[in-house]
């Protein structure tokens, strides 16, 4: 009853439009916000290591790899700054009343996540122009890549910024011990059991993705660079491989912290829950089984498909994520129990911006890829 | 008043978002004016043909991108991150008043920063007029980002008729948008002005410095033309409480005794003022004796104008987060009659939940004063309760509390500054206790002194 009591209210004020809608923004702008952030956090000690490796030779496939990581890194970071904007809208609209308070509880901490995010988002673009752009030396890979480790240390504080601050939300009966130790946001969610495997599990994923980035750069030379392309693909596919079979411990690590009940969800008791897990499930033995063959011969379809299924299994995966979320909160907050008032006209205005704005991403990418190629696509250019 | 309040030692809440606020407005106004910046230099260097200008440009739009989509975005998170730990009341209103318009201003952030990536990576690789044409796209689809964000910013000051309606169009269009949009866009182009006067005079070639210092200090000419007329606009939109406020600091200026606004107002006037009159005198009519360094100086100049300003707009919606709605400690105008009849532990579920662990009245005093004061006041810092009290004893206290508790004006000099007390007699008590207690040092330094009461701050 206490831990009711702690949970404060909604505004007095109708939601905009229907808590499904809003649930559906939530998990696609999160998906959409994941994949740029797993680029990142795993792109980043990634390319320190094969910065390492091809330190020796800047025409190494290592060193031109790790480069090529480096260099699309801003990018990256821009576009999970953009794309966190969706799900932090959507958490803050349905689920604000929990995660406005284990923010204030961690407050400082949490404030202080975006000035670590400011340096290593410049640290990032100091690598581009001062460490790559001079000439070649052993130097040079060695000082890029303990750069990219001092990113990769960043993001790991980041990211675990969030995992205690997204379960502290789902524990409310946590709160006021740690509010009456520390008003001051000096507190963390050091003592959950689902945080350590959690953290893993999240880590582990981005490995995977940035083996997969690394593959779709591969895709991207291979027309252009066979021998590197294959490579690309060899390499991008073993990481994968590796990191998503540790998954696997991980996974059943993580399953086993959380409680009991929520925990049987997963396996029969919620019809809904244990169908997307499965599929989750069959996405990786696809994703494993694809990157296996691409990981021996370097070929392009397998890893497509592996590509494909891994992205199915991300967003499957993000959906799991959400139900065990509305598992926590469920006792304490109903958003369902919210008026409803849908602003259609304003609603109809953002669909269509939605659309113009994908047009507008298409013609602006076929721009720059003319700029780029040159001969290949003057039609474009000129259309 | 539904949440747990984060203390901030010395500095305050408050401070920490104005903090934030302030550098993020400097550098995303520059995103919008640096933007036409862009798109209007980088045409005169297309017509004129001009290889030096061309040249600038791209090294101009390096240091534009590395601002806006680094320290411009990350503490544009950095606002919404603060403001949802000092105001969630306020932030949690706007997001589920403005959801859409929040979610169009994601778009234009889209739009915006793929065409800023673009612009600045197809320098030399693409046609010169299809490039103009994406600097072109960048400078309306930042505008857009300010048509939106203005909206909501605007709306806290004067809601409108949204109090009424609680529709989504009466908010966003309210009545300081349009004056509101006209500042901000002169404002804009005069920051533009000053970042590219930075770059300007890094340019090795003295002649083509002058021509490019000189360009630059032109930006800061609408501002200087037409500042004072959107101004006066916004003055006749804002609400007449907040227009006494400061007018009753101008008539009582003589005697020192100006409130915080006014003073806020003469510093944003006198800073304005002296950087228009030195880019008039300097980099205008004498380009070829401008420097880096004093291009620096306009730049700092620029970042206290603009904090003072922001500070000023800041000021004007005080006492409320949402003018006439929600006030600054998140309590809603509306329960302001009922929380203080029924007793604010008994409504305000944090304050209550803490106030419980505590026996001692001062302790629960401690409770009511920290979710009830501290979202503007600190102990030993910023507004310090300890110097605001001076040697006042407890009945003084409360007698001064009690006058807060009042919504008449006439009975509350504080009303126009301050939320209403909301608490019931035996919480005034407690709360007149706690204050007691912080302020006790300096009533016994008053005593020793002989019995005179220390000075006190309003």
């Amino acid at each position: 009853m206490e831990t009711l009591n702690l949970v404060p209210a909604y505004p007095p004020l109708p939601f905009p439009m229907p808590v499904w809608l809003m649930q559906t923004l939530l998990i696609l702008g999160f998906y959409l916000h994941a994949l740029p952030m797993n680029v990142i956090w795993g792109g980043s000690i990634v390319s320190a290591v094969l910065f390492f490796l091809g330190r020796g030779n800047a025409n190494s496939f290592s060193f031109r790899s790790a480069k090529a990581l480096a260099i699309s890194l801003p990018l990256f970071i821009s576009f999970a700054i953009t794309q966190g904007i969706v799900p932090l809208l959507f958490l803050q609209l349905l689920y604000g009343p929990a995660f406005y308070v284990s923010s204030i509880l961690m407050a400082t901490f949490w404030l202080g996540l975006l000035g670590i995010l400011l340096v290593s988002y410049y640290v990032a673009y100091y690598i581009i122009y001062r460490v790559l752009k001079g000439e070649f030396g052993r130097n040079t890979a060695v000082k890029a890549s303990c750069l990219m480790i001092s990113i990769f240390v960043a993001f790991a504080l980041i990211a675990s910024l969030f995992s205690n601050n997204l379960t502290l939300m789902q524990t409310p009966e946590k709160w006021l011990p740690l509010y009456s130790s520390s008003p001051h946001g000096m507190n963390l969610n050091g003592n959950e059991p689902q945080l350590v495997p959690r953290y893993l599990h999240f880590f582990v994923a981005s490995i995977a993705v940035a083996g997969m980035t690394l593959g779709c750069f591969g895709l991207y030379l291979k027309k252009r660079n066979e021998d590197f392309s294959k490579w690309l693909l060899k390499t991008g596919s073993r990481i994968f491989l590796v990191a998503t079979v540790l998954q696997i411990p991980i996974g059943l690590w993580f399953l086993k912290t959380i409680p009991a009940q929520f925990a049987s969800a997963f396996m029969g008791a919620d019809t809904l829950v244990t169908i997307t897990f499965a599929v989750s499930m069959s996405l990786m033995l696809l994703a494993i089984v694809c990157t296996s063959i691409s990981s021996g011969s370097g070929g392009s379809k397998a890893f497509v498909a592996g590509l494909v299924a891994n992205a199915l299994l991300i967003l499957a995966m993000i959906v799991n994520r959400h139900q065990l979320r509305l598992m926590y909160l469920n006792p304490h907050i109903k958003p369902d129990l919210v008026a409803v008032n849908t602003q259609w006209d304003l609603l109809a205005i953002f669909l269509v911006s939605t659309v113009a704005l994908i047009f507008y991403l298409v013609w602006l990418c076929r721009l720059v890829w003319s700029a780029y190629h040159p001969a290949s696509t003057q039609n474009v250019a000129s259309s | 008043m539904n949440y747990p309040l984060w203390v901030v030692p010395y500095l305050g809440g408050t401070w920490v978002v104005g903090i934030i606020s302030i550098i993020h407005v400097y550098i995303s106004h520059f995103a919008v004016g640096g933007g036409i910046f862009l798109a209007l230099a980088e045409e005169l260097a297309y017509k004129r043909n001009d290889d030096r200008m061309y040249a600038f440009l791209k090294q101009h739009s390096r240091f534009f991108l590395l601002l806006t989509t680094v320290a411009g975005a990350v503490t544009g998170v950095g606002i919404w991150f603060s403001i949802s730990l000092v105001n969630p009341d306020g932030i949690h209103s706007l997001i589920q008043s403005f959801t859409l318009a929040w979610a169009e201003e994601y778009l234009f952030f889209v739009a915006e920063l793929a065409t800023a990536f673009a612009y600045y990576y197809t320098w030399d690789r693409l046609p010169r007029e299809k490039h103009l044409l994406l600097a072109r796209f960048y400078a309306v689809l930042s505008v857009f980002t300010l048509v939106i964000i203005n909206g909501i910013l605007t709306f806290m000051l004067t809601p409108g008729k949204w109090l009424t309606t609680h529709n989504w169009m009466d908010g966003v269009f309210n009545p300081t948008y349009f004056p509101s949009l006209c500042i901000r866009l002169l404002i804009m182009l005069a920051i533009a002005g000053m970042y590219a006067l930075i770059t300007s005079s890094m340019i090795k070639e003295s002649k083509f410095r002058t021509v490019m210092v000189r360009y630059a200090a032109k930006w800061l000419l609408p501002i200087f033309m037409l500042g004072p007329l959107a101004t006066i606009w916004f003055l006749t939109q804002v609400p007449q409480a907040s227009i006494d406020t400061i007018f009753t600091g101008i008539q009582s200026s003589g005697v020192g005794n100006f409130s915080v606004l006014t003073r806020a107002l003469y510093l944003s006037l006198v800073l304005s003022g002296t950087i228009l009159l030195f880019a008039f005198f300097g980099p205008y009519l004498n380009p070829k004796a401008f420097t880096f360094r004093i291009a620096v100086l306009f730049l700092i100049c620029g970042l206290a104008a603009t904090a003072s300003t922001e500070w000023m707009r800041e000021m004007l919606r005080k006492p409320y987060v949402v003018y006439n709605y929600l006030y600054s400690n998140g309590l809603h105008k509306a329960d302001l009659e009922s929380v203080t009849r029924n007793g604010y532990l008994k409504q305000s579920k944090w304050a209550g939940a803490i106030a419980k662990e505590c026996t001692a009245e001062s302790d629960q005093g401690e409770a009511i004063f920290r979710f009830q004061c501290m979202s503007c006041h600190t102990l030993d810092g910023y507004r310090s309760m300890r110097r605001l009290l001076g040697s006042r004893d407890e009945d003084a206290i409360a007698n001064f509390l009690n006058i807060l508790r009042s919504t008449d004006p006439k009975k509350n000099n504080y009303s126009g500054i301050m939320p209403p007390l909301a608490a019931n007699d035996a919480e005034l008590r407690c709360l007149a206790k706690y204050l007691a207690g912080v302020n006790a040092e300096q009533r016994k330094l008053s005593e020793q002194l002989g019995g005179l009461p220390l000075k006190t701050t309003n």
